[in-house]
């Protein structure tokens, strides 16, 4: 079976519902076909050249779909930030998928792209930070960049059950001084999540929109590991708080816009459609980065 | 007086896991009653699964009080060490 994909700027250039419907459509799931005794192959044909983050990580998160289920890969692309990124070749089996930094460029906007793995959750975050900070942030912290992809590293592992695992992309704006990054995996999503949890305690189940509400509330938690108290979203707010920053996120059919900034905080229902796992884009704005500090070296005491 | 620094302990301050490691390391001065320096040199972040894990699980054990008393922390950046000066003040909503 040969499974053709068309990425076109017709559909690339609108907004993050209308490209997510699409990527739905194109999902392996919803292949209606039997395909268990054919050849597989997946041609993804690229007509576009502008992406943003949460373009790279949905369609990386749609192609390791196919390829996880046993489809070859081949991707046409014309667009040379797709090919350094990786995007081009990272599913070629000599591909070193381990390996973000480019080797021999230097102040690069971005990195490349990460399948997300757990074990090496310390030692990306860390390439991540330092990079930014080494490179186009002297002089500054990127503590709150840094703490953001943690929390939102350590929640797709705690809680999607993504077959796809995840991906990541950054991308650094000098223009606009924005530090931009998107999460995607085909997991559950936020709302069953906290929907199952409810389920299992007997606890009436809520719209989607008001679970996920729920889910960004101070110490409301799962308890998916026995210890952690529901404070990972709300470190994230608070980064963008501080940042003059914006996150847009879809899960399931639920749709958060959070832009203090504008005084923008509503989670509204996506009426056409249902996204079965999580985008989260978020952008913070650098300038409002802590200064390099200086490391103290008396002796703090608690009390 | 016993100095323990984090950063020969631990690959990162992003998961569960790696809290649980500092966790067990300042868990045996704790157990022994002993004042321990906490050298975060070179530590700029810590994720909240990391500090449940580590902080989280002593005051769990030991309780606030004896865990205030115990640790100190030094080579710190300020606002590295406010966040964990602000997630031991918010335990106060759940122990």
């Amino acid at each position: 079976m040969v499974k053709n994909l068309n990425v076109l700027s017709s559909i690339a250039n609108k907004d993050l519902q209308t490209w997510l419907i699409w990527i739905e459509e194109n999902r392996f799931i919803n292949l209606n076909q039997d395909i268990s005794n054919q050849k597989k192959q997946l041609n993804v044909n690229i007509i576009h050249n502008f992406f943003k983050p949460f373009h790279i990580t949905s369609l990386s998160a749609l192609i390791e779909e196919y390829y996880i289920n046993g489809f070859k890969i081949n991707i046409n692309n014309t667009s040379s930030y797709l090919s350094t990124i990786g995007f081009t070749n990272f599913w070629n089996s000599n591909y070193d998928r381990n390996t973000i930094n480019h080797n021999g460029y230097a102040n690069k906007t971005y990195l490349k792209l990460w399948k997300i793995e757990f074990e090496r959750i310390d030692s990306i975050v860390a390439i991540y930070g330092d990079y930014y900070k080494n490179s186009l942030l002297k002089n500054k912290e990127t503590t709150p960049f840094k703490q953001s992809l943690s929390e939102l590293f350590n929640n797709i592992y705690n809680h999607s059950s993504s077959k796809v695992s995840g991906f990541c992309m950054v991308q650094y704006y000098y223009r606009k001084n924005e530090l931009a990054f998107s999460i995607c995996d085909f997991g559950k999503g936020i709302p069953k999540v906290v929907n199952t949890y409810f389920e299992e305690m007997n606890t009436p189940t809520l719209s989607n929109t008001d679970a996920l509400k729920k889910a960004f509330e101070k110490n409301f938690t799962t308890k998916s590991i026995p210890r952690n108290l529901g404070l990972g979203l709300d470190y994230i707010k608070t980064a963008i708080d501080t940042n003059k920053g914006e996150l847009f996120l879809i899960s399931n059919n639920a749709l958060y816009n959070y832009e203090p900034k504008y005084k923008i905080n509503r989670i509204t229902n996506t009426d056409s459609v249902y996204f079965n796992g999580t985008i989260i884009d978020i952008k913070l704005n650098t300038n409002y980065f802590n200064d390099k500090e200086e490391t103290k070296q008396d002796i703090f005491e608690l009390f | 007086m016993n100095t323990l620094k984090v950063s020969h302990i631990v690959i990162g301050t992003s998961t569960n896991s790696q809290g649980f490691i500092l966790f067990t390391e300042l868990d045996k001065y704790l157990c022994k009653n002993e004042i321990v320096i906490i050298d975060i040199e070179n530590i700029d972040y810590f994720s909240s699964s990391f500090l449940n894990s580590s902080f989280g699980e002593l005051i769990a054990k030991h309780g606030k009080e004896k865990v205030k008393k115990t640790l100190r922390f030094t080579n710190y950046k300020q606002s590295v060490l406010d966040i964990i000066v602000k997630y031991i003040n918010e335990l106060n909503l759940v122990y």
